[in-house]
């Protein structure tokens, strides 16, 4: 079995195993995982598609798992008791009633409210979607990530079933992760995936519905654009392009390191080498600061979480970018 | 999970740890990043035509690594035809016993700098020898002096400032030398002029070899370079065969890309050595070792390299420049220096640890990039570092390895 190769740091196993097991990288059920949107009412049926790729409602489980994984030791390679303490755990496989019991209900809150959030702008705007609840399956854009490229083909075809067999024609993807796996892995490791994945930007700038967005108060952000989404998906104007449209709010770009410098926030190793994901997000807190704006905006969960560590006891603070655009159209 | 594995995981982390503890190594590339970036961007204004030469560079790189043998045996004959002597090492140890033998021991030996001679420890080997080997170029000696490893492939001693210098010269030389750079130079310029002349045999790398004229390209600023490869009476040249192009016309256009993105309007120096040095000054009877070595010697080193141009997507590091400028883009790279890496560094350092050092070296070099890409935008012949990270970690999951029983 592959996840027998020596060469994998041992905390690897548990995320890839989780994938196995459930489909999504922390074994979490889809009940669980679609949450956010009760009371919603959104339809599970039609040919657009809300994609969330899980990844906000997976952030405070990962916080969680990444406090196991430090416990493990660098790389989960530690002295020879943690070492063993890793194999139990992946003997038993992770318990994820008992991993995450511990878990405060206000991260939850926060990460599933950031989705709802998302949901929401879409429907001010007008663009009728579907959601698929429970059955929203995770893009798999992990195990790319991690080396498992069989696995993830297995998976993308998965998903790609589904897709179909719920007649999806397009997603919007709030997720910069799945967005790159659904346009430029999936096409190669999918033979005739024709899905049109749009990034949540993309779709609210295509929205015939255009609303004005106002703040109370003027507010001066600046933005940290995803390394995936800037660098990859080469989606950058898109974000700036919506804030601009924002009245009474300010954007003051990082000097340097913003667009397709981006700097990145750490988060790619924050499972695997939580000691130095950290310093590496507060290096990207200070650049992010260095703008002169008090508010630093991102759209992708992960970047969110580990900023949001990187700047904890600092002045910055840090928001998902679908806030903002809540706020503007609440206040309007 | 062999032990050995585990000890290549656990020392990179000891290393990524302790320098991360070391704030001075943060502080001082913080100011190389400065620096670099405001150089570079000054300089690519200056020749903006740089950009699409380095489009065109990546073609000769891309054509030069698919042809590496038929160029290698190219510019062994043309070395030969100089009247040098042409070496084909397949690994590091036959390297080591190549240049070993040239030498022998009990001589004095200057060495500019060079990555290739790192890669083989080749210093450490001459010196078991009973040599003395003295490095020359400032940032390598300030690191062979505090017995470290170079912490960027440009400047070696970027971690180290003035102050820990003047503690250091003032040790070794002798004498008092003062935090102050101007007097450090000097000082270490005074210190290595008795060792050049005393020397019986220079070591340098090359940044190009032009295989139609046998022609080595020295770039350099110091000017170290040129006294390494034209005092002594014997210069030794170890060269990996990813270093090799068609032409000397190509080789210009590969060193002006190399020099630009390493932020460098023009370097002080560029050498281009091909063969001893001669006189026919007396009855047109040609003589060797007029002024510069009566030998020359060239090393051309596969370790690995061959290996790594078979493979789709790992044959993109050989294109590798080593202008340095992706290290200052890189986020690890900007907390703990070289030690993200081993032999080579950041995260597509990673193919190349993997097939001059070994897999289990190359495992935590792998798991511990970002995937963040920044070090692309910079790159002037675009090595993917993200399909380089995808793809080892893929032979990592396969658990596969081509170079057998692990090993450190």
């Amino acid at each position: 079995m592959k996840l027998e190769s020596p060469y994998l740091p041992k905390a690897l196993p548990l995320i890839v195993e989780n994938m196995r097991k459930s489909g999504n990288p922390l074994g979490m059920s889809g009940a669980k995982l679609s949450s956010w949107a009760n009371g919603l009412d959104l339809p599970s049926k039609g040919e657009t598609l809300l994609y969330t790729s899980c990844d906000y409602q997976l952030i405070p489980y990962m916080l969680t798992l990444v406090d196991q994984i430090k416990r493990m030791g660098p790389f989960g390679y530690g002295g020879s008791a943690l070492a063993s303490a890793a194999m139990g755990l992946r003997r038993l496989g992770l318990d994820v009633t008992a991993t995450f019991a511990a878990l405060t209900a206000k991260d939850e809150g926060y990460y599933n409210s950031i989705v709802r959030m998302y949901a929401e702008v879409l429907r001010k705007y007008g663009v009728d979607f579907a959601y698929l609840g429970e059955e929203e399956p995770y893009s798999g854009a992990l195990l790319y990530e991690f080396g498992f490229a069989e696995e993830f083909a297995e998976h993308a075809k998965k998903v790609s079933r589904l897709f179909k067999e719920r007649n999806v024609r397009t997603v919007i993807v709030t997720s910069p992760h799945a967005l790159e796996a659904f346009r430029l892995l999936y096409p190669k490791f999918v033979e005739g995936f024709d899905v049109n994945a749009l990034h949540f930007t993309e779709a609210l700038l295509k929205a015939k519905q255009k609303i004005p967005m106002a703040l109370k108060e003027p507010l001066d952000v600046t933005l940290h654009d995803p390394c995936h989404l800037a660098r990859t998906l080469n989606i950058t104007e898109e974000p700036r392009e919506i804030l601009s449209q924002v009245r009474n709010l300010s954007l003051k770009e990082v000097p340097y390191a913003n667009k397709r410098w981006t700097g990145c926030c750490g988060a790619p190793i924050e499972t695997l080498l939580p000691s130095l994901a950290e310093p590496v997000a507060a290096k990207r807190v200070e650049e992010l600061a260095s703008s002169g704006a008090g508010t630093a905006l991102t759209l992708c969960a992960f970047c969110l979480a580990n900023l949001r560590k990187g700047a904890s006891g600092k002045a910055l603070k840090v928001m998902d970018f679908v806030e903002v655009l809540h706020q503007a159209l609440e206040a309007k | 999970m062999s032990e050995i594995i585990g000890k290549a995981y656990r020392e990179n982390y000891e290393g990524l740890m302790g320098a991360l503890r070391n704030e001075r190594i943060m502080i001082a590339l913080e100011r190389a990043r400065a620096a670099y970036r405001q150089n570079l961007s000054k300089t690519l204004a200056k020749y903006p035509h740089t950009i699409a030469l380095a489009d065109e560079v990546r073609k000769i790189k891309e054509h030069s690594v698919d042809n590496w043998e038929g160029l290698l045996k190219e510019a062994m004959d043309n070395v030969v035809e100089n009247k040098g002597q042409a070496y084909f090492a397949r690994t590091a140890d036959e390297a080591r016993r190549i240049v070993g033998e040239i030498v022998g021991s009990k001589k004095v030996l200057v060495k500019a700098k060079s990555m290739t001679c790192e890669e083989i420890d080749l210093r450490q080997h001459l010196q078991e020898l009973g040599n003395e080997v003295w490095e020359t170029d400032l940032g390598e000696l300030i690191v062979q002096l505090r017995g470290e490893g170079p912490m960027h492939i440009l400047s070696p001693a970027v971690h180290v400032p003035k102050e820990d210098v003047a503690v250091l010269f003032s040790k070794v030389m002798g004498k008092e030398v003062p935090p102050d750079i101007a007097l450090e130079v000097a000082a270490a310029r005074e210190f290595l002029r008795q060792r050049y002349v005393e020397a019986d045999v220079g070591i340098s790398g090359a940044n190009i070899v032009s295989a139609d004229t046998g022609s080595l390209f020295v770039i350099e600023n110091e000017g170290n370079a040129r006294l390494v490869t034209g005092l002594p009476p014997v210069h030794i040249a170890v060269v990996g065969i990813e270093k090799l192009v068609a032409t000397l016309a190509e080789s210009f256009k590969v060193a002006e890309v190399t020099w630009r993105y390493a932020q460098y309007a023009v370097p002080s120096y560029l050498n281009v050595i091909s063969g001893p040095s001669k006189t026919g000054d007396i009855e047109k009877t040609t003589t060797y070792g007029a002024h510069g070595p009566k030998e020359m010697h060239v090393v051309f080193m596969d370790n690995g390299r061959s290996e790594m141009a078979k493979d789709p997507v790992l044959r993109q590091a050989l294109y590798c420049l080593r202008c340095g400028g992706c290290m200052y883009e890189c986020p690890v790279f900007a907390l703990v220096g070289g030690k993200f890496g081993y032999k080579y560094f950041i995260g597509y350092g990673a193919a190349w640890t993997a097939h001059v050092a070994s897999l289990a070296r190359a495992a935590p070099v792998a798991y511990t990039c970002l995937r963040c890409g920044r070090c692309v935008e910079r790159c002037p012949v675009k090595i993917d570092t993200g399909s380089i990270i995808a793809h080892m970690r893929g032979l990592l999951v396969e658990g596969y390895d081509r170079f057998g029983e692990p090993k450190l």
